[in-house]
């Protein structure tokens, strides 16, 4: 031992020792930054780095050791073999190359130790050629003992460093370097400190001893491309560095930018959180890391999430008040590995949309009330909880009485103003349990949840009545309307839904029928009623489809000679069960349904094709219900009537009623034009009833006026409707009108109208109206008397 | 009032028949806190006016901006605890005529009576409003001479 501490201390040139040392940690740092640069890079980037690394570190071995063998002092002349100089240094090479590629991509334990010895070896003869190439002038003895334990030790270490160097602890991982530093000491100390140099004159150097004065300044050179390269290796691994900060920050600028809330976890633990989960939490920067997520997150273990899929969860804001919110988990690759990345989304926003949309979708935007979806739904319900218990509730529905002419006089803006009042004070009429909803327009349905008998829905409906009939202030002018109620009282008028609205409705018609303002409840024989006209008009429909109709007809006679001139077609129903049904009982019901198209055509056909067969100066009258007359093509169907049934147009006459004047007169205008340039007349039946208006008879052209049989029914004892009579007469024959008088029942009713210059007659004094067959004998008979 | 809130200045009066159930002095109660109610809300209105109720009847006029006329007529015509209301004034004025302070709650004394007996039986409404447009008129000009004295509300409660 004494040796190697004499062989430190006395032997060496302390500076160039020291030289060495420097060299050996410039050389080791340039290897590792380069091979950390290997191990960024990718390809063939990656081996020449690796091969660089690899290279650096076999020459930093080889010129540490040569500086020291530079700093020894023999004390007699020394020099270099060249030759096994530079296969040292190739040795050195090779071995750390293969050592490496050993370890690489490894963690077998027992692998890592060979290549540990494989680095041992090479460093090992590394030294002892370096010291073979050593040439002194002198012999050169070796302490085997040393040598060889010197030699195990260090390749123990050099073994044990590499295999400690890949395990996963850390205590063991840092005893790596410093293993390897001992190593490499103790084989180079114990080397030379085996080595015993005897001067001996009689041995020259041999020739080919390169002096160290030459080999000196090449050492020289490979330091300093080894520093070179730890400046390069420094560069890069400065610039690495830089780059991973700058890649974190873009990282972390990226997430604070996202709606969604992030945050990345370390097993429960939330390491860090983007600013939008900060601020869904109400906390400042940074108060969510190293929280725990149960804290933030309560109910929700991360583990067991599944990956992609979205969960609801509550946050838990920093003022207790908690943020509904979908957590997704996500196993995200980020530096050095996989990490558990939390995505939470705030459903705050998403769920007021959808109430509001419901809201929307439920409620009528210019009362605020429930719309009638809502009402329907509402009522559903409550039918079926009332229905299992047997409890009672109403159905209360009402229009306001003159809403439509508020509307159209006063502007609609007023109109929607005052539905909002309107609304408003049903609201004040309600009970606490009932709702109130508006339908549609003017129309509101109450659902009075308990009442407690029918007296509790009059009294309702009493209040309704009342707050309703009082007046309205609306920009300063006062509105007066009021309000019809019907209702329908589960289970007594009905249990479903459908049946009850529809019975509370039929109340509220029968409530405008009697006279508005009024509150009318359900009652079965309305019912009754409805289901009457209902079979009525299913009647009426088949009847038109299988012809049960059939045509009579009523003369006109000429007031002077007593000729039959024309006829009116009258139709009939003859009924299979309930036999004749006179017009009046089917008429209104076929132009309410729009029946009255089709058995007006039929009428029409029929009339023209039976007229046809008449006697040539018999003309005939069809009558037109005003739904006849506005349709577009009336003009067309006749012509196409008279078309087929071979009739001359001026043996038609087509009468119709005031009605028909009242709505459009430009279209009806247009009308008449037309018929009569087809050379069809046309009448004015009824004459004298209704509004009568004279300017009718000045802007239509028509050719004839039938006096109203209400006029000639006092005739001719009333003086005032015999002057009338006579005074509609004069008029028409001004105007050039042939002037009929209807109703003439009595021979003096005759004579009346005959001396008063009425052209034509018709009236039971003549004859009643007849079926075709009956009409034309009665025709045959005439002519021949 | 500037010159400019009176161009603005509408008046509505109307007569209605009290509903309240129970005996004199518990109607003057429910009354009572209906005025002290309605004073509050019609002076942050800016609407002024005064109340009379007499045995039966409430006649009630309103004066202030149109739109917080409408306002309280609207909340007026909710109260089922009056019935068979009916407007008898109802229009811009120039001039508020039932003072410019807080909702008077006027008292009949003994002259009114024969005016009050009108306003009961009075079959046509536009007389009997007149009339008890006058006597709310009378009773505001006496409280007013009796404010110089007390400086309280201006009603004629005391007698």
């Amino acid at each position: 031992m004494r040796s190697v501490y004499t062989c430190l201390t006395e032997a060496h040139d302390h500076r160039l020792i020291l030289l060495a040392a420097g060299i050996c940690v410039t050389g080791v740092y340039g290897s590792f930054s380069v091979a950390a640069q290997a191990a960024r890079s990718a390809g063939r980037a990656a081996w020449t780095w690796g091969a660089a690394a690899i290279v650096a570190s076999g020459c930093t071995a080889w010129a540490t050791h040569m500086v020291a063998l530079l700093a020894f002092r023999p004390g007699m002349p020394a020099g270099f073999e060249p030759t096994l100089t530079a296969l040292s240094l190739l040795i050195a090479i090779a071995g750390i190359g293969i050592s490496i590629g050993l370890v690489i991509g490894q963690r077998d334990r027992s692998r890592r130790f060979a290549a540990g010895l494989a680095l041992g070896i090479s460093i090992a003869a590394l030294h002892y050629l370096g010291e073979a190439s050593y040439l002194v002038a002198g012999t050169v003895t070796w302490d085997p003992i040393l040598v060889a334990v010197s030699l195990s030790a260090s390749l123990l270490m050099f073994g044990t460093a590499l295999m400690v160097a890949g395990e996963r602890r850390r205590p063991w991982r840092r005893a790596a370097a410093p293993l390897l530093l001992a190593g490499i000491g103790i084989l180079h100390l114990g080397g030379m400190a085996a080595m015993t140099l005897t001067f001996d004159p009689e041995r020259p150097l041999p020739r080919e001893a390169v002096p160290p004065e030459i080999v000196a300044p090449i050492v020289a050179c490979v330091s300093f491309g080894l520093l070179t390269l730890a400046i390069i290796g420094l560069r890069l691994t400065l610039n690495a560095r830089a780059q991973a900060r700058r890649d974190q920050e873009r990282l972390r600028e990226l997430a604070n930018l996202a709606v969604e809330g992030l945050a990345v976890c370390e097993g429960e633990t939330i390491k860090i959180a983007n600013r939008s989960l900060e601020q869904m939490s109400g906390l400042g920067a940074g108060a969510l890391n190293g929280r725990r997520l149960s804290d933030v997150l309560p109910g929700l273990v991360v583990s067991a999430l599944p990956e992609r899929e979205e969960r609801e969860a509550e946050l838990v804001g920093a003022d207790g008040q908690s943020v509904p919110v979908r957590v997704l988990r996500s196993e995200v690759p980020l530096g050095s590995g996989l990490q558990t990345v939390l995505a939470v989304r705030d459903q705050r926003e998403r769920l007021q949309t959808e109430s509001q949309m419901r809201m929307l979708a439920y409620s009528d935007a210019l009362t605020g009330l429930p719309n009638r979806a809502h009402f329907h739904d509402l009522l559903a319900r409550h039918a079926a909880s009332c229905g299992e218990r047997n409890q009672p509730f109403a159905v209360v529905v009402l229009d306001l009485d003159r809403f439509k002419l508020v509307n159209d006089t006063l502007g609609h803006g007023l109109g929607d103003t005052l539905l909002r009042k309107t609304a408003q004070r049903l609201t004040a009429a309600l009970g606490g349990q009932d709702v109130v909803a508006r339908l549609g327009g003017d129309e509101f349905a109450v659902l009075q949840a308990a009442p407690d008998g029918p007296e509790a829905v009059h009294a309702l409906a009493a209040r309704i009545i009342e707050l309703i009939d009082r007046p309205f202030l609306i920009d300063g002018q006062l509105v007066n309307v009021g309000v019809s109620v019907g209702a329908a009282l589960a289970p007594a008028d009905g249990g479903e839904p459908g049946t009850l609205l529809r019975n509370a409705d039929l109340a509220l018609y029968k409530a405008k029928a009697d006279g508005k303002g009024m509150f009318r409840r359900f009652d079965p024989t309305l019912d009754a009623r409805v289901q009457a006209r209902r079979s009525l008009e299913a009647d009426l429909r088949r009847a038109i489809a299988v012809q049960e109709f059939e045509l009579h007809y009523q003369p006109l006679v000429d007031a002077r000679s007593g000729r039959i001139t024309a006829a009116e077609a009258l139709v009939r129903w003859r009924h299979p069960e309930r036999g004749l049904i006179p017009p009046a009982d089917f008429i209104p019901l076929a132009e309410e349904t729009g029946l009255i198209g089709p058995l007006g055509q039929w009428v029409l056909r029929t009339a023209c094709t039976q007229a046809a067969r008449w006697p040539s100066h018999i003309r005939v009258a069809v009558n037109l219900s005003p739904t006849q007359f506005r349709d577009l093509r009336l003009a067309e169907t006749v012509k196409a009537a008279l078309t087929a049934s071979g009739l001359a147009a001026d043996r038609l006459e087509l009468e119709i009623t005031e009605g028909v004047l009242l709505a459009d007169e430009d279209r009806t205008l247009a009308t008449m034009t037309r018929l009569r340039a087809a050379g069809v007349s046309i009448s004015m039946d009824d004459f004298g009833t209704g509004y009568s208006s004279l300017s009718y008879l000045r802007r239509f052209p028509f050719d004839k006026i039938k006096v109203d049989r209400s006029f000639v029914r006092q005739l001719p004892g009333d003086p005032e409707s015999a002057a009338i009579v006579r005074a509609i007469i004069t008029m028409g024959a001004c105007l050039g009108m042939t002037i009929t008088v209807e109703g003439v029942e009595t021979a003096e009713q005759f004579a009346f109208t005959a001396a008063s210059g009425c052209h034509q007659v018709q009236g039971y004094h003549v004859s009643r109206p007849l079926p075709e067959a009956e009409f034309l004998s009665f025709v045959d008979a005439r002519e021949a008397a | 009032m500037t010159p400019l809130d009176r161009s603005d200045l509408f008046r509505l009066v109307y007569r209605s028949r009290s509903a309240i159930a129970g005996n004199p002095a518990e109607v003057q109660r429910v009354v009572d806190a209906m005025v002290a109610t309605s004073r509050d809300r019609n002076a942050g209105a800016g609407v002024t006016g005064a109340l009379l109720f007499a045995r039966l009847h409430f006649v009630q006029a309103l004066e202030g901006p149109s739109p917080a006329v409408e306002a309280i007529f609207d909340r007026i015509c909710c109260d089922l605890r009056h019935t068979g209301i009916e407007v008898v004034e109802c229009g811009p004025v120039l001039e508020p005529a039932f003072g410019g302070g807080a909702m008077s709650h006027l008292v009949p004394d003994a002259d009114a009576g024969a005016l009050l007996d009108r306003l009961d039986s009075e079959a046509e409404c536009v007389e009997a409003a007149a009339a008890a447009m006058k006597l709310m008129l009378t009773l505001l000009q006496s409280a007013a001479s009796e404010l110089k004295e007390h400086e309280t509300r201006p009603s004629a409660r005391a007698s």
